[in-house]
C-alpha cells in the first residue's frame, strides 16, 4: 500500500477552505462537470495507474489520490483543453511524489551501451526467418513484454508509456511531465532502446532464437 | 540509394513514426521508404514492434466496482453538502 503523503507533498492545486473563491453556484457547476467528464475516465486512468504501479492495490490508491487532487484542483482545469492529459499530469506527479523515497537518481542507459537498431540487428543475426523479426516479439507472452517495459528506469518508462501506449504527442507529454520537448524526445529515444535491449534479453532467456 | 541518405532517413524514422514530422519532410521520408527496401523493412519492424508493445502492455484494466465506489465516496467526502 502507498504511504500517506505529508503536507509538503501536496500539490499547489487550490483546495476548499482557506482562500477558496468558488461560489456555491460555480461549485455545483464544477461538480456537475467533474461527474460528467472526469468520472467516466476512471477506467482509463486505472489502466494508466496499473501500468505505473503494476499491482491493483497500489493502482487503486494512486487512482484515488489522483482523483482527490483532480477534484480539488478542478477549478484550475481549463474547459475545452485535454482533460485526459490533465489527469495524466496529476497521476504522474502523484506517482512521483508517493514513490519519491524509493526513487533513486535514474539509472541512465548509457548511449554507448545500446547501439541503434539493437533488437533488429540481433534478430537479423539470429536463426529466424527473414522478415519474421517482429513475430518473435509477438509470440512472447504479454507478461514478458510487460516485464521488459517495467525494467526501464522510471523517467524512460513514463515517456515510453505516454507515447507508445497512451498515444500522447511530444507536446502533451512535455506538459504532463513538465519538461521541454527536447527532453521528451531524448527520453523516448533512450527508453525505446532500453526496451529493445530488455526484450532481447528475454528472447534469449526464453531461447526463442539461437544467436 | 546513397548510404548517407539511408542514414539520414533512419535517424529521422522515430520522429516520422511518432507523427511529429512536418508534412513536407514526412513526404520525403515516405518517398525514400517507397524505393529503399532495407529502410522500409526497418520501418516495418519498428512500427510492428510498437504495435506489439501497445497491444501487450496496453490492456484495458477493469476497475473493480468496490474500488470505484470507494473513490467516488472519497471525492464526495471532499465536498459535503452544505447544511
Amino acid at each position: 500500500m502507498l504511504a500517506p503523503m505529508s503536507g509538503r507533498d501536496r500539490p499547489s492545486e487550490p483546495r476548499r477552505g482557506a482562500g477558496a473563491v468558488r461560489t456555491e453556484a460555480s461549485r455545483e457547476e464544477l461538480d456537475r462537470r467533474f461527474e460528467l467528464e472526469a468520472i467516466p475516465l476512471l477506467e482509463d486512468m486505472y489502466g494508466a495507474a496499473m501500468r505505473l504501479t503494476r499491482n491493483p492495490a497500489d493502482a487503486q490508491d494512486l487512482l484515488q489520490e489522483t482523483y482527490l487532487r483532480a477534484y480539488r484542483g478542478f477549478a484550475g482545469f481549463e474547459e475545452g483543453t485535454n482533460l485526459k492529459a490533465w489527469l495524466h499530469r496529476i497521476l504522474t506527479n502523484t506517482y512521483i511524489n508517493l514513490y519519491r523515497k524509493r526513487q533513486r537518481e535514474p539509472k541512465t542507459v548509457s548511449d554507448d551501451e545500446v547501439e541503434e537498431w539493437y533488437l533488429y540487428s540481433k534478430l537479423r543475426e539470429s536463426d529466424i526467418e527473414p522478415s519474421a523479426e517482429a513475430q518473435v516479439i509477438e509470440r512472447l507472452p504479454d507478461e514478458d513484454v510487460q516485464a521488459a517495459l517495467a525494467s526501464l528506469p522510471d523517467v524512460f518508462r513514463m515517456a515510453v508509456i505516454l507515447a507508445d501506449i497512451e498515444g500522447f504527442s511530444y507536446k502533451e507529454i512535455a506538459a504532463i511531465l513538465d519538461v521541454p520537448i527536447g527532453t521528451v524526445m531524448s527520453r523516448l529515444h533512450r527508453g525505446r532502446r532500453a526496451l529493445e535491449r530488455a526484450l532481447w534479453d528475454i528472447v534469449r532467456e526464453r531461447r526463442v532464437v539461437r544467436d | 540509394m546513397s548510404g548517407t541518405e539511408c542514414q539520414e532517413i533512419l535517424r529521422e524514422l522515430e520522429v516520422y513514426l511518432d507523427g511529429e514530422m512536418p508534412a513536407e519532410e514526412a513526404a520525403r521520408v515516405e518517398g525514400h521508404l517507397a524505393e529503399c527496401s532495407p529502410c522500409f523493412q526497418r520501418q516495418e519492424f519498428v512500427s510492428n514492434l510498437r504495435r506489439i508493445v501497445r497491444e501487450k502492455c496496453g490492456r484495458v484494466e477493469r476497475l473493480p466496482g468496490a474500488a470505484r465506489e470507494r473513490i467516488r465516496r472519497a471525492v464526495a467526502a471532499e465536498n459535503p453538502e452544505p447544511e
